[in-house]
């Protein structure tokens, strides 16, 4: 049962993102990086799949620049096997589909029987890198997914995944992509022994010309969609506290504000 | 570049999904503009009659209709082979989904199938003074907003976040073009089975995947009185949690428990009565979206992690606000 | 009297007793080596006051005097026989006070081992619960050897027909003989003064295998005590070359710690303040103590038949783990051993293992641990607001380029915790009313890593202390203000196994100092005010601050203190020591609460404590005992700057 794991390197969840004087890109100095959170479910996900059936491999493929080693090595830590680290330059400022591309192209070539991504990484927020892959490795793929069961014959999996209002049962052939929603699992913490291990683990690097891409379609050069500008979201305002003559002038202006101001209900 | 501007309309049931709405009124203007056509797709097995009316009246040009008796159920793999084939051929220069469920799968999946660019969970459309369409968009979970263009892209995708943009009013004299479109599935092409959809009621939604959460606290007072929590829950679809306070005066299970020893939840609206918000609380609950405190103790620290607050008897005010919430629902 | 034969009986069981003492020591040598020999003389004056002097079984008086009296009559005797080897003299040259005190000696020892078997069997208090057979024998056996002896020496008096003046209780016991003739009075007095011996050697046979054992190992600990500020933990050093951390196999625990196993004589003073056994949770540190050591004995036996030892683990088997995950490290039971026996070192390595070694932990602490390594605060806030809450205050950063002789630690608690952000600013505004030249770290401080330590993450904490140290080094920090009491301890007596010679003071002794020094003045509104104070571990029994908070709060007009019945040395915990704070707490009642109960007997109008996890405890304690609203409880510091605002 090989798994493969879609890895990406984040800012942690709490960091503080500035945005350039210029608006072209976002500051990322100083920010502590982490896995991104819904890749670990995945890693997790396939750990455990090797606990199930074992003799298997478990292999992150992560792309992105250097820094990307650390969470490379947490992921090993924690218990995977090996990893691809496509690092190059080239290979940056791309889209959704320039890096769902270039990982394509490395793991067709790899052994696996399941492929797991998180549903979105939280930096760009884009969702669409695990759904793309599958595409481009004519592979079906479930989205969402909070349960994962793979048939004794290694031949199908059986998922749940998250519906609005419930959730849906799927099947499907091996191999697949699956992308880990919040709930699958909860991802252990690498013991000392494991992240000492996995200072001594394979990280195989991988440039852009071994992935023999044309250049046209990958990074910067392919990407479909760009940033022009960004911004910072004006800061959060101190609470309005809702007033009223009386509780139920209070209760129907805050059920209003959450409706039409809040866009929450 | 072709032409048209798409938008995938999308069913619950057998209503049209407000956001396909929202879509189509925001987008005639650019349509209008560049002198293009709007058109709705919908894909399933038997669309309703009144759901392409209904789209012409928020200004739909022209509504395809592609029909197949293999997309009786939502599939990627059916959806989006319907939908691309059908894009390759017509070839469109938007084409815009819900940022749902559905929506994001499908335009992911068509996206890499038509080598589209892709923006995700819009929250703005608009056309540049070159007169080239950019979105708007949130990353970092809306810690930086930034304008998308599409330089590149043969043809421009985006799903739009509902409920954002403001739909114009329907206009139910307009009619559209309704044309209907049977796509090519084969035996094969539908590589998932669905085995079971199961419905989950609100209140069974675990709390780290619910969308919106009422806790309560010390404040409820006793177990019995989280039953207004819940009766609130379900007007508005939202899980009822509990802060430890309530948990260890044994009025909810440590299941229940939000906070940094129990649950760490990131809801979209979280509502929290009687909860005085210590830094424990918000450790498990401070990246929600939008976080509502009722409390009668106006120091209480909640207040000033809050985006609304009311400072009020919560007894008085929780029934009020599932009145006024049920009275919003009702008016859709 | 003595026969050639008797030799002989000595011989036998001297070597029956070193073959045991022997055992004993390879089981005590199974452990790991270490160096512990700091302070000979030292070691020699605590075996006079601890040990002979009794100092600490002292403490408590009932068990404290039955044990003396016991001693004295078990030792002196022994004392006198060997002077009377070594100078061949017999007792008479001694003079009759001697013989009076001997015979007091005697009576009191008596009158000990009744009190010990009234207190045992009558009185049975909850700490003694695990009385064995052993422990009636034991009180026997030494009863019957007083006792012959009396009887030996009041047959003496009434055979010699001395008088009774210098032997009262000899001569009471000649009473009983009295009826007898002389020539039956001497046989009788053989035959029971070779009772009395056979007993004496009996005893010593059978010390290694028995109580009794305690003489020894009991007295040998204290001289083996560890020196320094209690409650430092052992630095791992090797992460990059080790194979395993913490112990998770009983050899894997250092020799002193084996010996501590039977150095316990089970007097269970532990157990009776141990926060967490009183509140019904499944560890008593004299349990763990002897569950060790029947573990250890197991461990020592010879192979059975199949060659195997026993096959229980250390972790699950012999200590569960909510064991190890109960104690809340406030080391109260390190203070009240009387003989210097340590748990927490034992604790923190098999929580060590579980988390090094395991990833077996609370559920609840791996957020921790996360929040800790990514934002370098447990709850996971963004690190770069960690300056925020001085913003408003006009306190310099050392970023900004600022230099000071101090430097104000705010701690994650003080840093992020809206409450305790109060007491943060509170110790701002006093230090810039007192004129103090101080800096804040901002957005650069960092988590001193003491809960990491004590839940077992000493890979975290190193790194933790790495990053500090960097800062520390890079702004010349020489001396640290801190708020918080485990901060405080962490910096003060933990960081210097990394070598650092800043100074460290806690925001209590500084603060003291301050009024010492005429640079605040307290008024305070005069209004009478009963204050508990609630001890800090951390401050008190980990760094023996419990004049500085107490004369604090006293130096503010109308504050008059109030103590709980468990205060200073034996204050109970309020529950979120040793990475608790972190940890739900499933099991027994709630410490807090428990604490909180302690406090309101004493019908204070308010509580003070000078620590973040203390007030936190208490304040919760107080809303689910629903007096929130009518006794406050705040930091000193916050009651030292309303008295200055006054």
């Amino acid at each position: 049962m090989n798994s493969i794991v879609c890895l990406k390197q984040v800012p942690d969840t709490e960091a503080q993102i500035r945005v350039k004087p210029d608006g072209s890109d976002v500051l990322l100095q100083d920010v502590k990086f982490i896995i991104n959170p819904y890749d670990e479910y995945g890693v997790e996900e396939a750990l455990k799949l090797k606990e199930k059936f074992g003799q298997s491999t478990v292999t992150i493929v992560c792309l992105g620049p250097e820094r990307c080693i650390e969470s490379i090595r947490t992921a090993l830590a924690m218990g995977a096997d090996k990893a691809v680290h496509l690092d190059d330059p080239a290979l940056d400022g791309g889209d959704a589909f320039t890096t769902a591309r270039a990982l394509a192209e490395q793991i067709k070539g790899m052994e696996y029987d399941i492929i797991f991504c998180g549903k979105q990484a939280i930096d760009d927020d884009a969702a669409q890198v695990g759904v793309a892959l599958a595409e481009y490795l004519n592979i079906p793929h479930a989205n969402l997914v909070i349960k994962v069961e793979v048939s004794a014959d290694k031949k199908k999996v059986t998922v749940n995944r998250q519906i609005v209002g419930g959730e849906e049962v799927l099947e499907l052939p091996l191999p697949c992509v699956l992308t880990a929603q919040k709930g699958l699992n909860e991802p252990r913490y690498a013991s000392l022994p494991g992240i000492m291990k996995a200072k001594k683990k394979e990280v195989k690097p991988v440039k852009a010309a071994d992935l023999k891409l044309d250049a046209a379609r990958i990074g910067a050069a392919g990407a479909k969609s760009k940033v022009l500008k960004c911004y910072s979201p004006p800061p959060r305002t101190a609470a309005q506290i809702v007033a009223g003559e009386s509780p139920e002038e209070k209760a129907a202006k805050l059920a209003k504000l959450l409706r039409e101001e809040a866009k929450a209900i | 570049m072709g032409k048209g501007m798409w938008v995938f309309a999308e069913l619950a049931e057998t209503a049209v999904r407000k956001v396909t709405f929202e879509i189509l009124s925001n987008v005639r203007p650019i349509a209008d503009k560049k002198g293009e056509e709007v058109c709705a797709v919908f894909v399933g097995k038997t669309i309703p009659e009144a759901a392409a009316d209904q789209c012409a009246a928020y200004g739909a040009h022209k509504v395809y209709i592609i029909e197949h008796d293999a997309l009786a159920s939502y599939t990627s793999d059916g959806y989006a082979k319907a939908l691309a084939d059908f894009i390759n051929k017509q070839q469109p220069s938007i084409v815009l989904f819900g940022a749902t469920v559905v929506g994001k799968d499908l335009s992911a999946k068509v996206a890499a199938k038509v080598n589209a660019g892709l923006a995700t969970d819009c929250t703005a459309i608009n056309l540049d003074d070159s007169g080239n369409f950019n979105v708007r968009r949130p990353m970092y979970a809306g810690k930086v907003y930034a304008d998308i263009g599409f330089p590149n892209a043969p043809i421009i995708m985006a799903s739009i976040r509902p409920n954002v943009l403001i739909p114009t009013p329907p206009d139910a004299s307009k009619k559209a073009a309704v044309e209907k479109v049977t796509p090519e599935i084969a035996a094969g092409d539908i590589r998932v089975t669905i085995v079971e959809t199961i419905k989950t009621a609100a209140a069974k939604v675990d709390l780290t995947e619910a969308e919106i959460i009422i806790s309560g606290g010390r404040g409820m007072k006793e177990a019995a009185n989280f039953k207004m929590l819940e009766e609130m829950a379900d007007v508005i679809g939202a899980t009822v949690g509990a802060s430890r306070a309530a948990v260890d005066a044994g009025w909810k299970t440590v299941s229940d428990q939000v906070g940094q020893t129990g649950k760490v939840v990131s809801p979209n609206l979280y509502i929290a009565c009687g909860i005085s918000g210590s830094i424990q609380h918000y450790a498990g609950m401070g990246t929600s979206k939008v976080i509502v405190a009722i409390n009668k103790d106006p120091e209480a620290p909640i207040f000033t992690k809050c985006d609304y607050g009311i400072v009020d008897d919560l007894f008085k005010i929780v029934p009020v606000m599932t009145q006024e919430l049920k009275k919003l629902k009702a008016e859709g | 009297m003595l026969t050639t034969l008797d030799p002989l009986w000595v011989l036998i069981a001297l070597t029956i007793f070193t073959v045991g003492m022997y055992r004993r020591y390879r089981l005590w040598m199974r452990g790991q080596k270490e160096e512990r020999i700091e302070g000979i003389g030292q070691r020699l004056m605590d075996f006079f006051v601890y040990a002979i002097g009794h100092r600490r079984i002292l403490k408590e008086l009932y068990p404290g005097l039955m044990h003396l009296f016991i001693f004295c009559a078990c030792a002196i005797p022994i004392l006198v026989i060997a002077a009377v080897q070594v100078t061949f003299s017999t007792p008479h040259l001694f003079g009759n006070f001697f013989s009076l005190f001997l015979d007091s000696v005697g009576s009191l020892g008596l009158l000990g081992l009744c009190l010990a078997a009234y207190r045992r069997y009558i009185l049975k208090p909850d700490r003694l619960s695990d009385t064995r057979a052993e422990d009636a024998i034991a009180l026997v056996w030494v009863f019957a050897i007083i006792l012959l002896g009396f009887c030996v020496e009041g047959l003496r008096l009434s055979i010699t027909g001395e008088t009774g003046v210098w032997a009262p209780a000899g001569y009471v016991f000649s009473a009983l003989f009295s009826g007898a003739r002389p020539e039956t009075q001497v046989g009788i007095h053989k035959v029971l003064w070779r009772i009395h011996l056979f007993l004496v050697i009996g005893l010593i046979a059978c010390t290694p295998y028995t109580k009794f054992l305690h003489v020894i190992t009991s007295a040998i600990n204290i001289c083996l005590r560890k020196y320094g500020p209690p409650g430092v933990l052992r630095q791992i050093k090797d992460f990059e070359t080790a194979e395993t951390f913490g112990v998770s196999r009983l050899d894997e625990l250092t020799r002193t710690q084996l010996f501590h196993l039977d150095a316990c004589t089970r007097c269970g003073r532990c157990q009776d303040n141990c926060p967490a056994h009183l509140t019904e949770k499944p560890l008593s540190p004299k349990k763990l103590i002897q569950d060790l050591k029947a573990h250890m004995d197991e461990k020592g036996r010879v192979p059975g038949e199949n060659g195997q030892q026993t096959e229980k683990a250390l972790i699950g088997d012999v200590i569960e783990h909510d064991t190890i995950w109960s104690c809340t490290m406030c080391l109260n039971c390190h203070s009240q051993c009387p003989v210097f026996i340590t748990t927490v070192d034992k604790t923190i390595e098999m929580r060590r293992n579980l988390v090094l070694m395991e990833s077996n932990f609370p559920v609840e602490v791996q957020a921790v641990f996360k929040n800790m390594e990514n934002n370098s605060n447990p709850w996971g806030i963004g690190r770069h607001l960690r300056g925020d809450w001085a913003k408003e205050l006009g306190v310099k950063t050392a970023t900004e380029g600022a230099s000071a002789d101090i430097l104000l630690y705010a701690g994650c608690a003080g840093a992020f915790d809206d409450r305790y952000k109060k007491v943060s600013t509170a110790v701002v505004k006093i230090l810039q009313k007192a004129g103090i030249n101080f800096t804040i770290l901002g957005a650069e401080e960092g988590c001193c890593g003491d809960s990491a330590r004590r839940i077992g993450n000493e890979y975290l904490y190193d790194s933790l202390v790495q990053y500090n140290l960097g800062i520390f080094r890079q702004y010349g920090v020489k001396k640290i203000l801190t708020i918080c009491p485990h901060c405080y301890n962490a910096l003060k007596n933990e960081y210097p196994q990394y070598g650092t010679t800043f100074e460290v003071v806690h925001h209590t002794e500084f603060f003291l100092e301050l009024i010492k020094q005429g640079k605040i003045s307290l008024n305070g509104s005069g209004a009478k005010m009963n204050v508990c104070y609630h001890d800090s571990c951390f401050l008190g029994r980990y760094n023996e601050l419990y004049d500085q908070p107490r004369k604090l709060l006293t130096s503010i007009r109308g504050v008059s203190l109030v103590e709980m019945d468990r205060t200073l040395d034996r204050s109970f915990c309020c529950g979120a020591g040793g990475g608790r704070m972190w940890m739900e707490e499933h099991l027994g009642k709630r410490i807090n609460e428990a604490r909180t109960e302690q406090a309101l007997e004493k019908k204070p109008d308010a509580i003070a404590t000078a620590c973040p996890y203390c007030l936190t405890m208490f304040e919760d304690g107080l809303k689910s005992k629903n007096v929130y609203d009518t006794v406050k409880a705040m930091d000193i510091a916050e009651y030292i700057l309303n008295a200055m605002k006054e």
